[in-house]
């Protein structure tokens, strides 16, 4: 059974729809990544997840309890990353985690050792009293991490977490979430970097204007699109003969020279790039570089999407 | 092909004198609904109180004559409606525009500071000085009556003009200074206040113009010249003041103001310690919290919940109520009124406080985006308000001690008696709750924390004026219809409750024991609504804090839960 069941989940603003129906899945120990348009529904999906908004239909499971009937077991299993979010100014980040850790109710007898821990994974010890006040917006949402990791959450709820940090601050979140991952947390991220979501998902939803448009992993919908890889490669023995060879290779759509490497485009689903280069070898090839190009999930997502919001 | 139309570049003047600002402020003023509550709430108070005035009760020909008394009325009317209303709109016209991140924008058009401050500036006073224009048929019917020179009236209009200037000038200097619009509202009267001793209040007005200024000012004309020239003085000074400091403070990040003052004050002290030998009063512990988080933070965190910076508070509420009951004691002061006036300013400034750090304990968790996050989290809805309250019922209890004293000394003073110890801690235990719960759930309902803590004191006034507004209204027609007047209804406001037991303590002997217990009679209801406004917020609170609340129906072991989810589970939010 799926750790997150949605089934049919409409949830309306006044005449407006904001969630039309949606429904998919997320196994135990999965990184879903919700991608979007501004105004596509995502954060009222999260928000739903969250129990800050009542469904006005459908069916919502989180470890198969269900959502809208009782908010308070869920409260206790998830960690909830709102898309922006404030501090307490008033307060140190020492302070800040003791707060939610009195919150969550962890035994005080604990609360130490499990802030000195989440200090230590998002890499804040040093700035734990520091006033939050004082803290770069990337380390912010570093403790916003640290904050919902307190009461060991099973799932993750991070809407945005990524947006307005710079690229190390970016890096950072993202390794940190590798690392939450490797802890074995099921995680929903939604997310506008969509490359960034391509190294860290193992599942995606595409959604727009409050429906789900596309769901599976990353290969699926690529396959589903009929979407291109591309792999960049340098073959010190290059001829014409070789070049013709490599394009004969099943799933292999294209071969382009160019001056410093040539550029090979296949199929998603039908070759994937370790196959490629093994044949590749087979052929007599000597390789100084074989690189595969992240797949192209902009590509995908302007596909799959027309730009409406609900 | 296509073509290139040229563009044309505006003059100087088109430029400085075209107030694009200007139109846009007017359109976006027209398309908000509460510029049309608020013309309706003046245009209501205005009329209500105007035509009560010239047609309520005695007949047209009692009447003649006495328009002089009824004109005087409306323009001091007036006078008040413009300080109520002028600084409630204006002192947002550019703090509104720092908390929404836009004042940058503005200044990096080629519009001037002192052009982005005028348009700004009659932005808020033509609809003012529409406003004024209501007044107009009433002050002509009143001219009607007789009794009014053609003087006093052009120079009652033209000082009201010239009020509304002054005022909406002094509002957009503390808006270009201020970070935020409460603290720009609030500095408006601070400042309107001192200049009040001086020149700028209504009643300075009013004397000028009924011609009871002195011997050195008579006739309108020299009226007029003199309010010209200190208004024209104020007037420039803080507009030159706005435009001075609008780039220098467009920037300044959003603090606390009065936890500030008291961090400067701590600095002081502790600078001072080094003379006294490091004595401390009051030792806030720094302890991390143990079972109740909000609590903890709401209590020692906040300017307005710390018990040293409540003390001090304390100490100043405190002192003066001291320093008059002393002196009223040594004869000093041969009137024990100045001690129930005391009463009065401390009810004033306790609603007020009640009402800004009750009605802002939800509101400024939303507006800082901090809300969320907590709703999360397992407290109950019921358990998050009452903690966030912890604060507020220390305010309470700090509040409770001038009350006291000030009880205390009356029963002392004036000699023990039951009903007046009753009444007198009865008001107060029961409306200091009543003001912060009824603030509380103002705030539950709104989203931004000026927009609760003027609800909530709006709120305020309109409970305790609307029963004395009410019987004056129906005294004065069944009186001309030969009718004895409901002179109960009055008697529900908590002003005349109040009031009616300090009676009681003055004038011990003489007052019917009947009659004070039916004047506080109404206590009790008050009490009843204080608790049901107290237990529709507890049972309420998770809707009203805007979560999930738990589905009572639902069985108390969620994972044994088998009943299917219909596909329409309702719409709660």
């Amino acid at each position: 059974m799926s750790f997150v069941q949605i089934e049919g989940l409409t949830v309306n603003y006044g005449d407006v729809r904001a969630v039309r129906g949606i429904s998919f899945e997320i196994p135990q120990g999965e990184v879903f990544g919700f991608i979007g348009p501004n105004g596509a529904g995502k954060s009222t999906t999260i928000k739903v997840l969250a129990t800050l908004l009542q469904p006005d239909a459908g069916r919502v499971r989180i470890a198969g309890i269900d959502v809208p009937r009782h908010p308070m077991a869920i409260r206790r299993r998830i960690g909830y990353m709102p898309d922006f979010f404030g501090v307490y100014e008033d307060l140190t980040a020492r302070e800040y985690l003791h707060f939610f850790a009195s919150a969550f109710q962890i035994p005080r007898s604990q609360r130490s050792r499990t802030i000195g821990d989440v200090l230590a994974l998002t890499d804040l010890t040093d700035k734990a009293e520091a006033p939050v006040d004082s803290l770069s917006r990337g380390m912010k949402q570093r403790l916003g991490l640290a904050r919902v990791l307190l009461h060991d959450p099973d799932l993750l709820l991070l809407d945005e977490p990524a947006s307005g940090l710079d690229p190390r601050a970016r890096i950072e979140v993202r390794e940190l979430l590798k690392a939450l991952q490797g802890m074995g947390k099921t995680i929903l991220i939604s997310s506008h970097i969509l490359h960034e979501l391509a190294q860290l998902c193992t599942r995606i939803g595409i959604i727009e204007a409050g429906r789900l448009v596309s769901a599976g992993s990353l290969e699926q919908i690529y396959a589903s699109l009929g979407l291109l890889q591309v792999v960049h490669s340098q073959i010190i023995n290059l001829t014409d003969d070789m070049v013709e060879k490599i394009k004969a290779i099943p799933g292999v759509a294209s071969v382009d020279t160019l001056v410093d490497r040539v550029s090979l485009r296949m199929r998603a689903g039908e070759l994937t790039a370790e196959d490629l280069l093994d044949r590749i070898y087979a052929l007599g090839a000597r390789i100084r570089m074989f690189q595969p190009e992240a797949m192209d999930m902009e590509t995908a997502f302007m596909k799959l999407t027309e730009g409406k919001t609900a | 092909m296509t073509t290139v139309s040229p563009i044309i570049e505006p003059t100087r003047w088109q430029r400085h004198l075209g107030f694009p600002l200007l139109a846009k402020e007017l359109a976006e003023l027209a398309n908000r609904r509460r510029t049309y509550v608020i013309r309706f709430v003046y245009a209501a108070v205005l009329f209500g109180i105007g035509l009560f005035a010239i047609a309520g009760g005695s007949s047209t020909n009692v009447r003649l004559g006495a328009g002089r008394d009824i004109f005087f009325e409306l323009v001091r009317l007036q006078f008040w409606l413009v300080l109520i209303f002028l600084p409630a709109t204006a002192s947002g016209a550019l703090t509104m525009e720092k908390e929404r991140d836009s004042l940058a924008l503005l200044l990096l058009t080629t519009i001037p500071p002192w052009s982005i401050i005028l348009q700004k500036y009659l932005s808020r006073l033509i609809p003012m000085l529409s406003f004024l224009l209501l007044g107009l048929p009433l002050m002509a019917a009143a001219y009607s009556y007789g009794g009014v020179a053609t003087g006093e009236l052009i120079g009652a209009i033209g000082l009201l003009m010239l009020f509304a200037v002054q005022v909406a000038a002094v509002a957009l200097a503390c808006s270009s200074y201020c970070r935020t619009t409460g603290e720009a509202f609030v500095l408006t009267y601070v400042v309107l206040a001192v200049l009040s001793l001086f020149h700028l209040s209504p009643q300075v007005h009013m004397t000028l113009l009924s011609g009871d200024g002195g011997a050195g000012v008579s006739g309108h004309v020299a009226v007029l010249s003199f309010s010209l020239i200190l208004t024209s003085m104020i007037t420039i000074s803080s507009l030159v003041s706005a435009a001075v400091m609008l780039a220098p403070r467009a920037f300044v990040p959003p603090r606390n103001v009065l936890l500030q003052l008291f961090q400067r004050l701590d600095a002081f002290y502790n600078e001072m310690n080094h003379v006294t030998g490091g004595v401390v009063l009051i030792d806030d512990r720094n302890e991390l919290p143990d079972q109740k988080p909000i609590a903890w933070r709401e209590t020692s965190k906040k300017s307005l919940g710390t018990a040293r910076y409540l003390f001090r508070v304390l100490t100043l509420l405190e002192v003066p109520i001291l320093f008059v009951a002393t002196s009223v004691n040594i004869d000093m002061v041969r009137d024990d009124n100045a001690v129930t006036r005391l009463l009065d300013i401390l009810w004033v400034i306790s609603a007020a406080m009640l009402c800004v750090h009750a009605s802002g304990v939800v509101t400024s968790e939303r507006s800082r985006q901090t809300l969320d996050t907590l709703l999360t989290t397992p407290l109950t809805g019921a358990e998050i308000l009452k903690q966030k309250m912890s604060g507020v019922r220390r305010l309470i209890v700090v509040l409770l001690v001038p009350f006291s004293t000030i009880y205390a000394f009356q029963l002392w003073f004036r000699g023990f008696n039951w009903g007046y110890a009753v009444g007198a801690f009865g008001t107060a235990l029961i409306f200091l709750p009543l003001v912060a719960w009824g603030a509380l759930w103002i705030g539950l309902h709104l989203q931004s924390t000026m927009k609760a803590v003027l609800t909530s004191m709006f709120t305020v006034l309109v409970i305790c004026a609307a029963p004395l507004v009410a019987e004056a209204f129906l005294g004065r027609w069944t009186q001309a219809a030969e009718w004895v007047g409901p002179n109960w209804i009055g008697s529900l406001s908590p002003v005349s409750i109040i009031r009616g037991v300090e009676d009681r303590g003055s004038m011990y002997q003489r007052m019917n024991e009947l009659r004070f217990w039916l004047l506080i009679g109404p206590l009790p209801l008050y009490g009843m609504m204080f608790l049901l406004i107290r237990q529709n917020c507890l049972r309420n609170a998770d809707r009203l804090l805007r979560r999930v609340p738990e589905d009572p129906t639902a069985p108390i072991d969620p994972f044994n839960d088998t009943s299917v989810q219909s596909t329409n589970v309702g719409s709660a939010h």
